[in-house]
């Protein structure tokens, strides 16, 4: 059960990030799509080499959710406390931003500490 | 004093082609336009709401003036695609309104003013100013009898986030296969506190030449200059010939309230906008009428 929810997790923040890819090749930037192609590419590799290495590689995704997390709402306070002169940049780090950033952390906390307790599993068999 | 700019801009619909009135009804009717425009949008134009409010006041104008008004929705990336992977894209609100050329495939001038403003300022200069400009010019062009090229007067959103709002029209209007003829901007417009009625154009060499013969005829000083900050440089980027007139930023006359809430409709020098405008519709009237080319 808890490995389902994970592995949804899992699923979840990529395809976040994959039509964050998407919206933006049509508008002409390419950056995130290649980032979350990267990303894939890499967890896809990791996977044919083996369990283990598949195991790292989510784990290093969770650790990179948790960063992203940490960062926007660093953003978001800085920006409350500090406002910038850009009302697109005000307008959409809000309590929308701060909570869907929560729940990045959230997700990337998941991540890392499941795959840790798969570790511990591994080892004990 | 406001009456006294209602009775002159009820005038001016009623009886017809802008220039073709004394200047000081022009003057007038631009004043009044500019204070109601800012008493419609005040504090400023900048939030998301604030920016819709100014969009509709826009709409209302134009159709007023029996402009067919579009609103051009956008999306654009950020300004640095480091933050695409943390922010959502832009999203803006252009306003359009299109005069038809009166012969078959002729190609598209671009008249733009952005609309939107700095935060906590009413932007009377920045860009109201423009924006009364380009309305005066697009009703007398529309009036015209025959018309070489198609018009399209456009205000532009997010102007001052980084000219995000232009950038998206004319991706929009190349994607569309447009054929662009040339692009005329007129951001900050409105002061001259030296009285010499200088104005600045930044312009390529052959339009230039053109504005620079239509400001002897009207007896106006005017000087190149070069900026890179505000709207046409995005048309300029996809090779568009691109022209702005404004105040004498380079000379060192432009307005001190930029950007701040005392960038009020009463700061303005009213005859000087006039004469920015009268300046680029004759370079216009030229140019749709063949005088030109």
């Amino acid at each position: 059960m808890m490995r389902h929810f994970t592995t949804s997790l899992l699923i979840l923040t990529l395809a976040a990030f994959l039509i964050r890819g998407i919206i933006y090749v049509a508008l002409g930037s390419w950056l995130p799509l290649a980032w979350i192609v990267a990303v894939l590419a890499i967890l896809g590799t990791a996977r044919v080499l083996g369990r283990r290495h598949g195991q790292i590689a989510v784990k290093a995704w969770g650790v990179f959710l948790i960063l992203y997390g940490v960062f926007r709402i660093g953003l978001a306070t800085l920006l409350y406390f500090l406002p910038i002169n850009s009302p697109h940049a005000m307008h959409h780090t809000g309590l929308v931003f701060v909570a869907i950033s929560a729940l990045y952390l959230c997700a990337g906390v998941n991540l890392v500490i499941a795959r840790r307790d798969n570790f511990r599993l591994a080892r004990a068999t | 004093m406001r009456f006294w700019g209602s009775l002159a801009g009820l005038v001016l619909l009623v009886t017809g082609p802008v220039m073709a009135q004394d200047s000081s009804v022009l003057e007038a009717s631009q004043r009044d336009f500019v204070e109601r425009f800012l008493d419609a949008t005040q504090p400023a134009r900048s939030t998301v709401s604030q920016r819709e409010i100014a969009a509709d006041f826009l709409i209302a104008e134009l159709e007023r003036r029996g402009l067919v008004a579009e609103r051009r929705p956008y999306l654009e990336p950020n300004v640095h695609p480091i933050l695409d992977l943390i922010m959502p894209p832009f999203s803006g609100t252009n306003i359009t309104a299109s005069i038809p050329a009166t012969r078959d495939e002729a190609s598209l001038i671009v008249l733009g003013a952005h609309y939107d403003s700095e935060a906590g300022s009413p932007g009377a200069d920045d860009n109201a100013s423009g924006i009364a400009a380009l309305i005066s010019i697009a009703v007398n062009l529309s009036r015209m009898p025959e018309r070489r090229y198609s018009v399209m007067l456009a205000f532009f959103d997010q102007e001052e986030e980084g000219k995000v709002g232009s950038q998206a029209l004319v991706r929009q209007l190349l994607a569309d296969k447009i054929d662009i003829h040339s692009m005329h901007s007129i951001d900050m417009a409105g002061w001259d506190s030296d009285g010499d009625g200088a104005i600045e154009i930044d312009a390529p060499d052959i339009w230039f030449a053109r504005y620079q013969n239509a400001a002897t005829r009207l007896e106006i000083p005017v000087s190149r200059a070069s900026y890179d900050s505000t709207d046409h440089v995005s048309f300029r980027a996809h090779g568009i010939d691109a022209i702005c007139l404004s105040e004498a930023f380079r000379a060192g006359d432009s307005s001190p309230h930029r950007h701040r809430s005392s960038d009020m409709a009463e700061t303005l020098n009213h005859a000087y906008l006039a004469a920015n405008t009268e300046l680029m519709l004759a370079v216009l009237r030229d140019t749709l009428s063949g005088a030109a080319e």
